[in-house]
């Protein structure tokens, strides 16, 4: 059952659940991709993130009250039928010498070979972006590479390190202090002002990591991108 | 056209923010003080979304190389061209080889100096609002040169004399009460909203609270990072709560009190270090 309440006066969230869980992110997915077909001046952003969609709304073109029966509407009509959506499978190279490869691999008693295995046998889910611009929160990480955060975080992580927190994986967008445990680097720019689409993910798509060498990291590699037809 | 002579502790370009890049995980930035920012727009005749120089903690000074109409508004920085005061929430016309220095203040934190025809500077996602920790411009630097980005001014408007408010460093602001509100305590709910906290630490991001007693959770639990704004009372573990302001994560994953109502926002920013501020809590319906 949603719930649907103020986050302030100016924007409502509906909630789905209270877990992470892929079905209830793809109904908040639905509600999001339903917010915008709207297409309605009075809609100034929405937020997808696990579980919940926050809509941010123009207080002069629309009330509270008035937003609040537009969004009960659009979730009556989500109960009713199914969308039928491409999903973005996107692969990124990754070169896998992190500082913390050892630690992780320490912490779960495999090899680092096997870590490096695991991660690139994963499929992720972008649940939603936050923390840093463009920063994937990644589902679906290998119970045996779950590691906790680092006692000291990093000062500085350079963009593009790729790393692990507990459950979750992760690439850093832009640098940033940090406190996971980076496996790895990626040569792809995950947020990169100088392009016309400055995102390379959006909540929703899906991601696999494949390994690349030294040489091929410091040559720089374009992401691969593919699209898989699929009913939800 | 202004060179900068010293940019004080920290003085940046902000207009009204990047406010369609949440889902992208960029903050909204821009001017902190709404409320100020406006009128120093409206003074100089500006649109609403021209950009202004946004002067935090004071210290910021500036040497005219072109003629120019401004208007200061916000924190009283005690506004002075050369050895002379001068007012604010008013147009002055500013002239080649003068200098415009802002001093510290007692009361409030941010001051803004809007140009006739606004100020040019590059433009990042749809705003010149600077965000330094995403590559987002910069702040302002001794010897960076600022530019008038239009010679097309509105009418300009005046200020009524009780429009300009007394930054005082004790406030009491509404707050529309989160869905986790019942995740904490009955008496640290109380004492929230009974008690006043003291700002320890504030910048762009957010303002560190302190209050009598630590806010605490009837039980430890895990929350899922979810959609948060300026304005949005975080309870870390320590039990001192964090207002998020402009240049806050749009995302957070710490049990929230509530948030402040929009209207009261620019009261927040304005407190200073060691001011203290109140909640009162208020239902939408």
């Amino acid at each position: 059952m949603q719930k649907i309440f103020p986050l302030n006066d100016q924007s409502i969230t509906v909630s789905f659940g209270d877990v992470i869980d892929l079905n209830i992110n793809r109904n908040a997915q639905q509600l999001y991709r339903k917010i915008l077909e709207l297409n309605d001046p009075y809609i100034i952003d929405v937020v997808p993130t696990y579980t919940n969609v926050t809509v941010f709304f123009n207080h002069k073109l629309i009330s509270y009250n008035e937003m609040e029966d537009k969004l009960k509407g659009l979730i009556e009509e989500l109960t009713s039928q199914s969308d039928e959506v491409k999903t973005k499978i996107i692969h990124i190279p990754v070169y896998y010498d992190g500082p913390d490869l050892e630690r992780v691999a320490q912490y779960n008693h495999i090899t680092t070979d096997e870590v490096i295995k695991r991660h690139v046998d994963g499929q992720y889910q972008v649940y939603m972006i936050g923390f840093l611009p463009g920063f994937p929160y990644l589902g679906g990480l290998d119970e045996q590479l779950a590691t906790p955060r680092l006692n000291q975080p990093r000062p500085k992580t350079p963009a593009g390190s790729v790393g692990i927190a507990n459950h979750q994986t992760g690439i850093y967008s832009v640098e940033s202090p940090g406190g996971w445990n980076i496996i790895g680097y990626t040569p792809i720019s995950i947020f990169d002002l100088e392009k016309e689409q400055p995102f390379l993910f959006q909540a929703g798509d899906v991601l696999k990591f494949y390994e690349i060498s030294k040489l091929q990291l410091d040559e720089g590699q374009q992401p691969e991108v593919e699209w898989l037809d699929e009913n939800y | 056209m202004l060179e900068v002579l010293s940019p004080g502790v920290y003085t940046s370009i902000q207009d009204q923010g990047r406010l369609t890049y949440r889902s992208y995980g960029v903050p909204i930035s821009g001017a902190m003080d709404s409320y100020a920012f406006e009128w120093a727009n409206a003074l100089v005749g500006n649109n609403q979304h021209e950009a202004a120089i946004e002067v935090m903690y004071g210290g910021a000074k500036f040497k005219i190389l072109e003629d120019v109409t401004v208007s200061i508004t916000g924190a009283p920085m005690t506004p002075k061209v050369d050895c002379e005061f001068v007012s604010m929430w008013t147009p002055i016309q500013l002239n080649k080889g003068q200098q415009l220095s802002l001093k510290g203040t007692n009361s409030g934190v941010i001051t803004y100096i809007a140009l006739a025809g606004g100020v040019d500077s590059p433009e990042y996602l749809g705003s010149q609002s600077v965000y330094e920790k995403a590559g987002l411009g910069r702040r302002l630097k001794k010897k960076d040169r600022l530019s008038i980005k239009s010679n097309h001014v509105l009418q300009s408007l005046n200020i009524p004399h009780r429009e300009i408010p007394t930054y005082t460093n004790e406030v009491t602001l509404r707050v529309v009460p989160s869905h986790h509100e019942s995740l904490f305590d009955e008496l640290s709910i109380k004492a929230f909203y009974s008690t006043s906290f003291t700002v320890t630490k504030g910048d762009r991001m957010g303002a560190l609270l302190k209050g009598d007693q630590a806010i605490e959770l009837r039980k430890p639990v895990d929350i899922i990072s979810e959609a948060v704004t300026f304005g949005t009372i975080q309870v870390p573990p320590s039990g001192d709560p964090v207002v998020l302001l402009a240049d806050s994560q749009t995302t957070g994953g710490y049990p929230t009190i509530g948030s402040i109502m929009t209207e009261d926002l620019w009261r927040m920013t304005q407190i200073p270090p060691n001011g203290k501020v109140r909640f009162k809590r208020w239902n939408l319906r």
